[in-house]
């Protein structure tokens, strides 16, 4: 059977959940540790990146803190939907690849399991997370495979 | 509780392909069947590759390089290597095999017709001192069908 022993699934939150958890569960034992992270993009940059001629009206990061709320509350469904309960869900504001790679190797994770939208061409860029953890990843990395 | 029902281990032969054959093992179950795969670089391609300013027409040099002696003596040398590998972690006899061509596509499109459901790969070459994912490693995961396992390996 497989020994990993702390398995970290990252997830968009998107469908790919079920899948990745699905993968979690069948390589985990009864020792092994599971925990979820989710990575937000920071507010500002999302926000005068694609405006940028927009006088400052809103508070970014009260904008910030109602979405890490909200998913907040997502992972608390997840984690009663999949009987998770002694997962650690993880939310981080940052760049995807990044954030992922260094909880990785703070918690010393040898797995990290991802979704990977496969697209050619433009749309390539999706995957551009996957891409980016497999870069340098402190651990193995099982990508799988998102059929749309 | 079968993880993964067809393996597949893309390798380079090289030293990680001990570390992609133990995560194989880990992973898979007696009824797992597993297949390690190695593609070889056509000749042609390498040696132009490697020297893009030799007169390639030249009659002077083309005459000298056997080519089918070159490639008899890499697929015999490599034959025993995936031999010694297939049996030292008892993969039995029909369990390994070797492809020509370039492994960027080929890996993806053999895992695809055979349906197998899991591809296991190296991130780089052990020898790479490129910090970043190796091409084909990235080629593989573009292309891939099916999950795709990249086995960190120590430095």
């Amino acid at each position: 059977m497989s020994n990993y022993r702390h398995i970290l699934l990252a997830t968009d939150l998107s469908i790919d959940v079920e899948a990745l958890l699905d993968r979690a569960k069948r390589l985990s034992t009864d020792t092994s540790k599971l925990s979820l992270i989710h990575v937000v993009r920071p507010m500002e940059s999302t926000y005068f990146g694609t405006m940028p001629y927009v006088p400052v009206i809103l508070d970014g990061s009260e904008i910030e803190n109602q979405v890490i709320e909200a998913k907040k509350e997502h992972f608390k469904k997840l984690k009663k939907d999949h009987k998770l309960k002694d997962a650690e869900c993880r939310i981080e504001v940052g760049k995807p690849a990044t954030m992922i790679k260094e909880y990785a190797e703070e918690n010393l994770c040898d797995l990290i399991l991802l979704g990977s939208h496969g697209e050619k061409g433009v749309r390539a860029l999706l995957g551009s997370t996957a891409t980016g953890v497999l870069h340098d990843a402190p651990c193995d990395v099982l990508a799988v495979r998102m059929f749309n | 509780m079968a993880t993964y029902e067809k393996i597949l281990i893309a390798t380079d032969l090289g030293e990680n392909t001990l570390s992609l054959l133990e995560r194989a093992k880990a992973l898979s179950t007696s009824d797992t069947f597993l297949t390690l795969l190695h593609v070889i670089r056509p000749i042609e391609t390498k040696l132009f590759g490697d020297m893009p300013y030799t007169p390639i027409f030249s009659t002077k040099i083309l005459p000298i390089i056997d080519y089918d002696k070159i490639k008899e003596h890499v697929i015999n040398t490599k034959t025993r290597q995936i031999e010694a590998l297939a049996k030292k972690y008892d993969l039995g006899e029909k369990s390994y095999l070797m492809e020509i061509g370039n492994p960027k596509n080929v890996i993806t499109d053999f895992a695809q017709s055979n349906k197998y459901d899991l591809i296991i790969t190296a991130s780089k070459h052990v020898k790479s001192r490129n910090p970043y994912l190796g091409s084909t490693a990235r080629a593989i995961l573009q292309n891939a069908h099916c999950d795709v396992l990249v086995v960190h390996i120590e430095h």
